[in-house]
């Protein structure tokens, strides 16, 4: 299978600091991928070179045989780990936002899944609690027609109803036949979504392989691996 | 895109430039009517139109326009300058960024944005001056003024406007592309970007100074070793009033537009490939 | 439909577990149209190439049928159901009667204990609520596997080759064929 998002050896210094060391993998189309690991282990920094907001200090990132530039954000759905939206914007004037800007996304579909999780079209983004905001940030990204999604902690931070919402937004909505990479530290949540996983610590590739394989290579649920991996 | 990004740029900066506009509108306007009528009544008592004591409130109405005015073209430079950092290298920036969009487009759809501004600021102050001078009772009129203009420069005052209008662009832009510029070296620290940028632009402009002091101090050089000395006194007594003037105005304008391109070059290089947000 | 997946197994195998027996309760009936792949999935929380796998098993088994524009549907063929159900029944009953061994209940004891269960009596303030953590309990149905609360009753340990009748067993033997309330201890 062709890989959508393709790292060779990928690297990324801030200065004395090496957050991604020699990353290799790759991401395949049709295939949901978790991005597993504690916190500082190099999962945003990888998203970030995805998403081209970070140029690589070595190595290579690609999408789709191409660098990141204007024309692939064009396919890649991006959704970042903090609010990125103005806040003096409404709800329709992001929906018009990303109509203008993507043309793999779909209003009405944006629509439709607003009003599922009772947000307004009139409604202030900067009057919105963090959790709905997260929420809208989501029902935009998830609806584009994107070839990579690329969620970023989608559902660390928020209450456990509200995962359980966004898990099930996340497995409607994304297009059917794109690569779905979530970072996430919440294994036990997301281990049944997974077809493929990724741990990573201090920057390296530590465990990578189709999560059924491993469950059963190993014996036990991701949840247990991890902790296992990942032991203090 | 560009056009895209162009109109997301105007909805945003409008929600706080138009309200400004209309206050100064309505400053101006009251001044206006108040001059206007200022010889017309006096009622007994010494009050009223026309009293010492209306002069005296009209002065200070107009004294505030003057400073609304003034307010105007200024904060057009500020929120130009401020949606730079808030948009592009804040938390906004990790939306703007993914967008099918070439940092250079970017920095274009501000620039135009912010020049589009800043014309129409001093187009409203130059008007709003006019009519403040035309409501003197038995000032010039409008036509009036106008033929001074063209007497004095030696062109139509239409032209007169245009030029000067241009020449302020290309100087704010010149302005502008350097804060950008500055910004974005800022941005290249982790913490107190803000200081930093403030910062870079001071260094900035030192370097500036110092280019413009060695490079001036080497052309004197250069005529006088060439002997051109004399030639170059001779061409410019020779010159009207209005050659001094284009030849003013085409140097300034071929300096900035240099200036220009650095800046935008430097400042896309920067967010092309070191991009840094928070 | 209420999914429970758990990590540890294999997420198609619970899938299809869960799913034979929602056809076998009725909560997907006969002939019934079956909701999308994406929509299975949304709702158990999984991965939707785990749930298509896990239909595609279902209609392995006969338990499924595609058709190319009317989607997914349960079978219409009652007699496979019933089968289906007898299936997961001996199944339950094979598990049961292996973990009453585990407790040294060998067959003819789990029946007769069984036997003493035929009547239910009616639920009185002193039968703990015994529902819990035992599918088709009715309630007033003591748990079989909760100790008496009658100190003076212990189960012993049972050597697991003892054979005896409901008369030997002690903490049985007193039984009649009315249960009594354990909470007021044997009569």
């Amino acid at each position: 299978m062709q890989a959508v998002l393709n790292c060779q050896s990928l690297t990324k210094s801030f200065g004395a600091k090496t957050a991604l060391d020699h990353f290799t993998a790759q991401f395949c189309g049709g295939r949901i991928t978790g991005l597993l690991g504690p916190n500082g282990s190099g999962k945003t920094t990888l998203i970030k070179l995805a998403a081209g907001l970070l140029t690589p200090t070595d190595g290579a990132v690609s999408i789709g045989g191409r660098a990141p530039d204007a024309h692939t954000k064009a396919h890649v759905a991006y959704l970042p780990d903090r609010m990125s939206l103005p806040g003096s914007l409404q709800v329709r004037e992001a929906i018009e936002f990303f109509s203008d800007f993507y043309a793999d996304f779909s209003a009405e579909k944006a629509s439709a899944l607003l009003s599922e999780l009772h947000i307004q079209p009139g409604d202030r983004i900067s009057a919105m609690s963090k959790g709905t905001r997260e929420k809208l940030q989501l029902a935009l990204v998830m609806s584009r027609a994107a070839e990579l999604y690329l969620l970023d902690e989608p559902i660390g931070g928020v209450d456990p109803a509200a995962r359980d919402r966004i898990l099930d937004t996340i497995i409607r909505n994304y297009r059917e036949d794109a690569a779905l990479v979530i970072s996430t530290h919440l294994i036990g949540d997301i281990e049944p979504v997974l077809d493929d996983v990724v741990m990573i610590q201090n920057g390296k590739p530590v465990l990578t392989g189709s999560a059924e394989e491993l469950r059963e290579t190993h014996g036990k649920s991701m949840d247990a691996l991890f902790r296992e991996v990942f032991k203090c | 895109m560009l056009k895209n990004l162009i109109k997301h740029e105007f909805r945003a900066t409008a929600r706080i430039l138009v309200p400004l506009f209309g206050v100064a509108l309505v400053l101006s306007g009251l001044s206006w009517l108040v001059v206007r009528l200022g010889g017309i009544l006096v009622l007994p008592g010494g009050t009223g139109l026309g009293s010492p004591i209306f002069g005296v409130v009209a002065g200070i109405l107009v004294l505030i326009t003057v400073f609304a005015l003034f307010a105007l073209m200024v904060s057009a430079a500020i929120i130009t300058i401020q949606r730079f950092y808030k948009n592009l290298l804040g938390d906004e920036g990790y939306l703007m960024f993914t967008l099918p969009v070439t940092p250079g487009q970017h920095i274009l759809a501000k620039l135009v944005a912010g020049l589009a501004w800043s014309a129409a600021a001093l187009v409203f102050v130059w008007s709003a001056f006019i009519a403040m001078a035309t409501a003197i009772p038995g000032s010039l009129t409008l036509s009036q003024q106008m033929a001074i203009i063209d007497r004095t420069f030696e062109i139509p005052a239409g032209v007169f406007f245009t030029r000067t209008l241009s020449l302020f662009l290309i100087g704010a832009s010149n302005f502008y592309l350097l804060a950008y510029l500055s910004m974005a070296i800022g941005s290249q620290r982790q913490g107190s970007r803000l200081f930093a940028s403030f910062a870079a632009y001071a260094v900035l402009n030192i370097i500036l100074m110092i280019l413009s002091i060695v490079g001036i101090f080497l052309l004197a050089c250069v005529i006088s070793m060439l002997g051109l000395a004399p030639k170059l006194v001779h061409l410019i007594n020779s010159l009207s009033a209005v050659q001094v003037l284009d030849l003013t105005q085409g140097v300034l304008t071929c300096v900035f537009l240099i200036g220009d391109a650095v800046y935008f070059f430097l400042t896309r290089a920067i967010l092309t490939r070191r991009l840094n947000l928070a | 439909m209420n999914w429970s997946i758990t990590g540890g197994r294999p997420v198609y195998l619970q899938l299809i577990e869960q799913m034979e027996r929602a056809i076998v309760a009725g909560e997907y009936r006969a002939g019934a149209r079956l909701p999308g792949v994406r929509e299975l999935a949304a709702e158990a929380a999984v991965n939707p190439n785990t749930m298509q796998r896990a239909l595609q098993e279902l209609e392995a088994r006969g338990l499924i049928n595609t058709q190319r524009t009317a989607g997914r549907t349960v079978t219409g063929d009652e007699a496979r159901i019933a089968q289906l159900r007898r299936q997961l029944a001996l199944r339950q009953a094979a598990a049961f009667l292996s973990a009453m061994r585990a407790l040294g209940y060998e067959k003819p004891e789990t029946l007769a204990l069984l036997e003493g269960l035929e009547k239910p009596e009616p639920p009185s303030a002193q039968i703990p609520d015994a529902s819990a953590g035992k599918p088709g309990a009715g309630a007033g149905t003591p748990d079989l596997l909760a100790d008496p609360p009658d100190a003076s009753v212990k189960r012993q340990a049972i050597p697991s080759d003892a054979r005896g009748t409901a008369e030997t067993m002690p903490g049985i033997s007193a039984n009649t064929p009315n249960i009594p309330s354990f909470k007021t201890g044997r009569k």
